[in-house]
């Protein structure tokens, strides 16, 4: 009974130090999720803008020859680059795995991890993929590291090494919903981004605003020195955005999912303690019991 | 003198948001000035020190990185990932 009862106070005593570190990883997401769904909001607007130069300099007719646009000649192929963007951290529920399970069906040639867990994964399984172009962490993501990614990921581009540039983001919706998705950046007419990005970005102009957007041929746009030497400025801040873009709202969903995952988990915890003590307490008193029961048949004898 | 709405956007957030009369930033064909009125027009920007005029006639300065300015009807927008602006 007594080896039963030391189990069972283990247990208890395992089950309370976890649950310690889930409520705290609770909390400190809860304090997070403010911050990082501002610094998504801050980082949308400059996207929204970004795309919309961007888009309409792709539909001009005279971007339509740029490499940019057209991308690289079937023949001459080039590689596939696929960035991956995951956390920084486990414990997020199905967070990181949704995201790895989505990059794990792309064929891609070179793999460029975003996010501690996305790096050790990446070199974990696909270690020849592991591009030269950088590895980041997520949560110190900044506004440089992902230009001086853009910039050299257009540098090989343009000089054909690269063929399309894929990424693997995660979208927020709501605190509770978070959806893995794939997004094309290049070249621009195969160009797949995200609703989240895209939808608001339409929504912003006022109906009347953009039916003059949909409307105005582009040519009324002018551009200085030219069409393509705007776009070739462009295009490296474009993908910039929107690759910071979407570490901003991958790591948003990343808090998000940890709350959530780390709510319930607290909720299962308490629940396994409380059913814990009872069993506890149960054989205590059992024994307890047992012992007044020998005592009394002693004396009585 | 009439007034137009600015922009300053980085990917960190917007610097500045609201009304001015006038903008100075260094395009690839040089300096220019962007008013009220402007036809719509997307420009490259080279890195500079620019300033910007708000309706009460004080200046605010900042220094832009490699960006672009985009001219719209109603709204002109800087956008570029390194700008810092004057204390």
């Amino acid at each position: 009974m007594s080896a039963n009862i030391k189990r069972l106070k283990a247990r208890i005593k395992s089950v309370d130090s976890t649950l310690h570190l889930t409520k705290a990883m609770q909390l400190v997401a809860a304090g997070k999720i403010r911050k990082a769904t501002e610094q998504l909001q801050n980082s949308r607007r400059y996207c929204e803008a970004m795309q919309s130069v961007v888009t309409s300099l792709a539909k001009s007719k005279e971007c339509a020859d740029s490499l940019y646009v057209k991308g690289p000649d079937k023949e001459k192929g080039g590689k596939t680059v696929l960035i991956v963007i995951a956390g920084d951290r486990g414990l997020a529920g199905g967070y990181n795995a949704n995201a790895f399970r989505l990059a794990d069906t792309v064929g891609a040639d070179e793999i460029i991890p975003i996010g501690r867990r996305s790096i050790d994964r990446v070199v974990n399984h696909y270690g020849e993929k592991l591009s030269d172009s950088g590895s980041f962490p997520t949560e110190g993501f900044k506004p440089e590291d992902s230009k001086a990614l853009a910039e050299k990921l257009c540098k090989r581009y343009l000089a054909g090494e690269i063929g399309t540039i894929k990424i693997v983001s995660t979208t927020y919706v709501s605190i509770m919903t978070q959806t893995a998705v794939l997004s094309t950046l290049l070249p621009l007419k195969d160009c797949v981004l995200p609703e989240s990005i895209k939808t608001h970005g339409k929504k912003k102009p006022t109906a009347e605003n953009e039916e003059n957007v949909e409307q105005k041929p582009v040519g009324v746009m002018e551009f200085e020195p030219g069409p393509n030497a705007v776009l070739s400025v462009a295009v490296p801040e474009y993908l910039s955005s929107i690759i910071f873009g979407l570490v901003r709202e991958s790591f948003a969903s990343e808090i998000a999912a940890r709350r959530v995952a780390m709510d319930a988990a607290t909720k299962n915890g308490i629940v396994m303690k409380d059913n814990l003590s009872l069993e506890y307490n149960r054989a205590r008193q059992g024994a307890i019991t047992q012992e007044i029961v020998e005592i009394v048949a002693g004396a009585g004898r | 003198m009439k007034e137009f709405n600015l922009k300053i956007a980085t990917p960190a957030g917007n610097l500045y948001s609201g009304e001015a009369v006038s903008l100075t930033v260094r395009g690839t064909e040089g300096s220019l000035g962007i008013l009220a009125g402007h036809i719509p027009f997307v420009t490259v920007l080279k890195p500079a020190e620019c300033h910007f005029i708000l309706p009460d006639n004080s200046k605010r300065e900042f220094s832009c990185g490699t960006g672009l300015l985009l001219v719209e009807k109603e709204l002109v927008t800087v956008l570029s990932s390194e700008i810092k602006m004057a204390e």
